[in-house]
This record gives C-alpha cells, structure tokens and sequence, in this order.
C-alpha cells in the first residue's frame, strides 16, 4: 500500500513539472490557434498511454490463455480499465482541441479521431462482457480471448482508417520545436507513471475484490 | 487429407441438420428482407416528399428518388446482411447448445480447430444464401442495374462475409453459453469489431454500387486511392487473420 503512495506521490509530481513546463517552457501561444493549442500536451501523452495499455491488456490476456494463471486475467481487465479512462481523456482534449482548431468538435473523415473512438468502443465491450458473466473461471477465459481479438484489431483499426480517411488532424501549429518535442514527450513519461499507479490501484481492487467473493463462497459452503 | 475428409464431414453434418430444420436460414433471409423492406421505405418517402418540397417537376422527383436509392441503398444492404448474419451466427451454436454438447467437442478425437473451420465454412454458406436472397430483394426495390460487376459483387460479398463469420464463431461460441444476455453481447462485440471493416465494405460499395467511379479516388471517407481489387485483397488479408486467430483460440473457448 506504502509503494502504491509513493507511485502516486511520484505520478502527481512528474504530472505537476508537466504544467510547470507547458506554463514556463514551451511558447504559451500560437499564431493560427492561440494557447488552445496547449491541451495538446494533455492530449497527446493520453493517446500513447491509452494504446501502451490496451497492448498490455492483450499481451496478459495471451499469458492468461498459456498458464491460466487468475492474477492474469486481473492485470489485463485493470490494463483495460485504465486504458479506457486514457482512451476518454484522449477523446474529449482531442474534441476541445478540434473545436478549438477546426471550428467542429467531431470529424468522422479525420483517422486518428476514427481509431480512438473504435478503440475506445471495443474495450468499453471488453468490460461489458467482463460485467456479463458472472462465474470467475469464464469470464477470465471468454474475456481473455476477446482482449486478445481486440489487441489484434487495434492494428486493423489503426490500418484501415489511415487507408480510407483524409488526414486533416489539426497541424496548424509547428510541433517540431525542440522545447516542444521534450515537453510532450516528458508529459508521455509522466501521464505513463500516473496511469500505471491507476493500473495498480485497479488490479488490487480487483483481487481484493475476487477475495472476498472466494471468502463468501466459502461462508456459504460452510452453512455460515 | 484427413483434415479435409475431417471438415467435409462436419459441415455435411450441419447442412444435414439445416436441412432437417430449416431454421437458420429462412430466420436469416426474412430478417434481412424486412431490414431492406424498411430502409426502401424510408428513403423513398424522405426523399419522395422532399423533392416535393424542394419544387421539383414530377419527372424529376423520380430521379431524385432514383438517385438517392442508389446512393443510400448499399448501406441498408450491408446493415441487413451484418444483422443477419448474427441471426446466422447465434443459430450456429444452437444445437450445440440445446444438446450441450459444446464441451463434448473437446473430449471428441479431433482437433478443435479443425470444428472451428468446418462451423465457419458451414456458417459462410448460409450467410452467402442469404445474401443472394437478399441481393435479389436489393434488385428489386432499389431497382438496381446489375451491369458487369456481378462477378466483382459476389467476391466482395463472400470476403467481407468471410471476415465477420470468421471472429463471429469464436465469440458466438463464448456467448451461446451464457444464456439470454448472450446473443445482445455477441451483437455489442461483433459490430465494434467490425467497424474497419464496415469502413472498408462502404468504400467498396461506393463504387460497385456506382457512387463512386472506379477511377475515382475514395468513395464515401473521401481520402483513399485505392481500387476495388486493393480493397478486397485488404479485406481478404484481414480475413486470413481473423481465421487464424479464430482456430488458435476456439479451443481455448471450449475449455471446461
């Protein structure tokens, strides 16, 4: 519980020198969208978060399937939690952000908003199906082969959309300043310790969670 | 050989048991004309009353209609073959399901997988009879020119069909053993699945269906410069995919 604070603790700070250099370091305003512009260092570390995790999400989903070991299935639903709150806070800065840089909050011919948003869809259904089945054994197996499904897809999505869309992802603004390639990059690394905490903070929930349902179990077997 | 002889087996099996029942596909057909039957309905009055609106001669409201029919007609198409096909898919499984012999399967001497390919390709079949119904009833009520992309529309339709049968065995395997809740599931998780390729059937159709010119680059996203054959080999590479993944993972769905 003390290292879980300390994760925290660490996650918060980094997130803070964050602010910090979004206030102090990189240009505070743009010709083309004025400071608008500056959610994108929100935006952007959520987005490879949010795909870092459901990657994970899959990769544990596989190791569940190999050794059908339950701390597993755990990490992967707790990867797939958190990749989803990524996955919403991508969503609404990139709709501000949109707003801000195309007058609209929502562009189906734009193909990273289209990945997110499909992205987004298929884990909230991964933990629909989780929230369905109600028999541990099943529900970490059925949801380990679906978030296995779902990693796969995550290319295809990824894949298509670049084909079919017309990239217009707003890049008024110059990102290439060296001040702002370290400050987005630096947020990556923050929002990356932050979310992890999260992730932690969820998988003992979790297995608190799926011991107390064991404990009750065992109370009812026992005629208590 | 044996594998052949294996999935021949299995799906004669099935056919026979559709055969004897009849259940699957005329379920499958009558949901997917009706989905057509309403879509035809709704645009041809929209668009009816709108060029009525719009001060348009009588020979031009026909062509109005006309038009939009063309236009929108595809994607009704590919609404009531995806909704039917999870008939199709939910109904895979059903005798599996009321004999609950879904477990038995592992203890039987052959390879999972190999139950896996044959469901799919038995499942492909129906879906694809369906289709053709269903492009017959498209004909009709969208009165649409079939020209010389017949061979070309029966490709598409068997790839994309291939694609959402593929992972939609997997998951209809999961899902037919979790009762009620198990078909709306296999719908939620089938469709967010199926969104790329959804995209892909679209781009497609814009230009089969004659949206789109085939020299025209992009269809109904706009951006895209691929052709039909590109985006049918794309469609096939996703297929292949979703097959391996499905044969690798189906005995791991049935594993008690």
């Amino acid at each position: 519980m003390k290292s879980l604070l300390i994760h925290f603790l660490i996650g918060w700070l980094l997130v803070g020198v964050t602010l910090a250099m979004v206030g102090f370091y990189v240009p505070g305003s743009d010709e083309t969208i004025g400071s608008s512009y500056l959610i994108f260092f929100f935006h952007f570390p959520s987005a490879i978060n949010c795909l870092n995790l459901f990657l994970f999400s899959g990769a544990l989903s596989l190791l569940y399937l190999r050794g059908q070991q339950p701390r597993w299935d755990l990490w992967a639903a707790s990867a797939a939690e958190v990749g989803v709150l990524a996955c919403t806070v991508t969503l609404v800065t990139g709709s501000i952000w949109a707003k801000a840089a195309w007058g609209i909050w929502w562009s189906m011919t734009d193909p990273r908003l289209m990945s997110v948003a499909v992205m987004w869809l298929t884990y909230l259904s991964y933990l629909a199906l989780r929230s369905t089945i109600d028999e541990p054994v099943k529900r970490a197996r059925f949801c380990a082969v679906f978030g296995v499904i779902a990693c796969l897809n995550v290319p295809i999505v990824h894949f298509s959309i670049r084909v079919l869309g017309k990239e217009n992802h707003p890049m008024e603004v110059d990102l290439g300043a060296t001040s702002m390639i370290v400050t987005r990059w630096f947020g990556a690394m923050a929002f990356f310790v932050l979310y992890t905490a999260f992730w932690r903070l969820r998988y003992r929930v979790a297995h608190f969670r799926d011991l107390t349902h064991q404990f009750e179990e065992r109370l009812a077997r026992s005629g208590l | 050989m044996r594998t052949a002889h294996q999935i021949a087996n299995l799906i004669r099996w099935d056919l026979l048991r559709e055969m004897r029942r009849k259940e699957t596909l005329l379920n499958m057909s009558l949901l997917a004309v009706l989905i057509l039957f309403t879509g035809h309905l709704g645009v041809e009055t929209f668009t009816h009353h709108f060029a009525v609106e719009l001060g348009f001669a009588p020979a031009e409201q026909g062509a109005a209609v006309q038009k939009a029919k063309d236009t929108i007609g595809p994607v009704f198409f590919w609404i009531a073959s995806l909704f039917a096909g999870t008939v199709g898919l939910n109904h895979s499984f059903v005798n599996e399901r009321e004999g609950t012999s879904l477990g038995g399967i592992t203890t039987a001497p052959i390879d999972p997988g190999i139950f896996y390919l044959a469901k799919v390709a038995a499942t492909w079949f129906y879906v694809m009879l369906m289709q053709v119904i269903l492009f017959g009833a498209y004909v009709v009520l969208f009165n649409y020119q079939a020209g010389p992309t017949w061979s070309t529309i029966l490709c598409a339709v068997s790839v994309f069909s291939l694609a959402y049968i593929a992972p939609g065995v997997v998951l209809a395997a999961m899902t037919t053993t979790l009762g009620g809740s198990g078909e709306l599931i296999l719908r939620i998780l089938l469709f967010v699945l199926m969104i790329p390729l959804i995209l892909l059937t679209l781009e497609v159709s814009s230009k089969l269906f004659g949206v789109a010119a085939e020299n025209v680059p992009g269809g109904v996203l706009m951006g895209g410069n691929f052709g039909t054959l590109e985006y049918l080999l794309v469609a096939l590479a996703f297929s292949v995919m979703y097959l391996c993944a499905g044969y690798l993972l189906f005995p791991k769905v049935l594993e008690e």
